[in-house]
């Protein structure tokens, strides 16, 4: 139920407007001078005001903002006999939330008080968004990851469900966590539930707990996920790998958060905010009638979508950089530098695996043991270096055969060596020229042409 | 996607030790599931940092047999560390009943040393058979495992 001023020295209209309001289940009160509406306005909060624009006493849109300071901070409707386009632009900048022209004030107030109040309720529950988002292993700056933490921060701010989407390896679950750890609930637990690794023989026991004696080998009771979730985020992963059983139960659950562990009488309930996460289309889906659309329904109040990795390449430099230092500290390495060659053969690649595919062809460099102190391309897997080499051949020639196209050119290959040797050279003798010529057997003059020929420094 | 065991201590037992809380039990009664009989142990002791010559991938699937608080503890200190595999935690009751903070390591399964190995073989397999799917979508190397 709101509370409503209505604010107009026209008292049939007033009553009219009060029978109307007090039908609908709200609570109304009438003023018929600014004074008055100001001195209600003051006495209790409103979550709407009526604002009448010819007061005897003054003009009400001069007023607005005055109201909207007022405890609740109420929206303002302007209502006038005057319907005319100057004054509801003058209303809208002085922030009303709308504008009715009187002849239709009576069959438009509904529509236009339940959107004001819809707006209120999705307000309260967006307040602040977080100054400093953490985005902990969220790595990029490009303009598709920056609209996708704006959303984050939004999410977070608020408590109402998120479903993420994304293909692959895209890191819906870091988004997942990081809107938990952004939100009010951060202190609380981040539950995972891998819907696609349950059985639905254990999905009940796993999410809802049972008690002691509910089946064989129950010998003690056991909290279930939901219990742990309370007052943190429950993160549903795969979502649309639910069987239509499970996502019956789920539905239950997301409306009344309300649960019964297995074997027991009690309800019980949880306080937790959801997010939820699929590679799927769960439109298609939906069609396809394999997931409930009250489901989706419930599960999309708030939406990301994640790029792929191959529409946001810009963040190749970053992403590598990050991986890089996060193996050599797992490895207990030194860090390694990043020659350019290496980032365009990446940036070459479509990534149908996104940032896990990117992560994990990482690793394969680090297990090359020709990898000196610089990453170069030849120390990428094969495929990677086949696709530079096929791109710098005419597409018009013909296609070489499977053997031929596994091995790189010779040149190719011989300066990707010489480059590697030269780099490990530089580290071993710690760019002193007489060092490395003693280690390399080189002349100076040979090793200062190879220098050359490849534009490396050596002190 | 491979499957490793890990738990940080030792236990001084034969392979076919009955105590339902020993690491050791806890291996071998997984190793006779035909899915997990080609889980590999991964050494004692502080996981990280990685030998160099270590079969340990990202995305791979690490079950971890936590028989107390402290070593539970221990592993939440390499939480970033570990955020690079995909985690099975089999906890001891008193674990599982006394923290909450082994949500901490975001485990796509909890299991109890109680729990039936069967139950776990097919969790397992399903996280494999996703994983699997995954990878095939982007033309990569299928895991052994597939169930």
């Amino acid at each position: 139920m709101a509370s409503i001023l209505i604010i107009d020295d026209d008292t049939v209209l007033c009553s009219m407007l009060f029978e109307q309001i007090t039908a609908a289940g709200h609570h109304a009160v009438e003023a018929h001078t600014l004074v008055d509406g100001r001195r209600c306005s003051a006495k209790r909060g409103f979550d709407v005001i009526l604002l009448d624009v010819q007061l005897p006493d003054g003009n009400g849109l001069e007023h607005i903002a005055d109201f909207k300071r007022a405890s609740l901070e109420p929206e303002v409707i302007i209502i006038t006999g005057q319907g005319e386009a100057d004054g509801a632009e003058r209303a809208v900048r002085s922030g009303a939330w709308s504008y009715i022209a009187k002849p239709h004030v009576i069959r438009e107030l509904d529509l236009h008080l339940a959107r004001a109040l819809q707006y209120r309720r999705e307000r309260q529950k967006v307040t602040t968004i977080p100054v400093a988002l953490k985005r902990s292993r969220i790595i990029g700056s490009s303009t598709a990851i920056s609209g996708c933490l704006d959303r984050v921060a939004r999410a977070a701010a608020s408590n109402v469900s998120v479903l993420i989407s994304g293909d692959t390896g895209t890191g819906k679950e870091l988004f997942a966590k990081a809107i938990h750890e952004n939100s009010r609930r951060s202190q609380e637990n981040f539950i995972i539930v891998d819907c696609a690794a349950l059985p639905e023989t254990l999905i009940e026991s796993t999410l809802f707990g049972h008690v002691k004696g509910a089946f064989t080998n129950a010998d003690r009771d056991h909290d279930g996920l939901i219990k742990h979730a309370h007052r943190g985020t429950l993160f549903l992963d795969e979502v649309g790998e639910l069987s239509p059983a499970i996502q019956k139960s789920f539905l239950r659950l997301l409306q009344e958060h309300e649960y019964r562990p297995v074997g027991s009488n009690r309800q019980l309930f949880s306080d937790f905010r959801l997010v939820a996460a699929t590679n799927r289309n769960l439109d298609e889906l939906v069609a396809a009638g394999t997931f409930r659309e009250d489901l989706l329904f419930r599960l999309k109040a708030f939406t990301i979508a994640l790029p792929p990795l191959k529409e946001r390449k810009e963040d190749l430099r970053e992403l590598v950089s990050f991986f890089m230092h996060d193996i050599c500290q797992r490895y207990g390495l030194e860090a390694k530098g990043i020659s350019a060659d290496f980032l365009d053969t990446l940036a070459a690649h479509d990534w149908p695996g996104n940032v896990r595919e990117l992560s994990q062809v990482m690793e394969q460099v680090f297990t090359n043991p020709l990898l000196g102190s610089t990453c170069f391309s030849i120390h990428l897997p094969e495929s990677f270096r086949i696709m530079q080499v096929r791109s710098g051949f005419d597409k018009s020639r013909p296609a070489a055969s499977a053997n031929e196209t596994n091995l790189p050119h010779w040149r190719f290959f011989k300066d990707r060596c010489e480059i590697d040797y030269l780099q490990r050279l530089r580290a071993a003798s710690t760019g002193t020229i007489s060092e490395a010529c003693r280690l390399s057997g080189l002349s100076r003059s040979r090793l200062y042409q190879m220098i050359n020929k490849h534009g490396l420094t050596f002190s | 996607m491979n499957l490793f065991f890990y738990s940080s201590r030792r236990a001084a037992c034969p392979d076919d030790c009955a105590y339902p809380n020993c690491a050791e039990h806890c291996l071998w009664t997984l190793q006779s599931q035909s899915v997990l009989s080609a889980v590999q142990r991964l050494p004692y002791g502080e996981l990280f940092p990685l030998p160099p010559q270590a079969q340990l991938r990202s995305g791979d699937l690490i079950i971890v047999h936590v028989a107390n608080l402290q070593e539970l503890e221990d592993l939440i200190d390499h939480g970033q560390a570990l955020d690079n595999y995909r985690l099975v935690l089999i906890l001891n009751d008193q674990v599982y009943d006394n923290s909450r903070r082994y949500h901490l390591l975001n485990p796509r399964y909890i299991a109890t040393t109680r729990q039936a190995a069967g139950e776990l073989e097919t969790v397992v397999s399903r996280i494999a058979r996703q994983a699997n799917a995954d990878q095939t979508g982007t033309g990569r190397q299928r895991s052994p495992l597939t169930a």
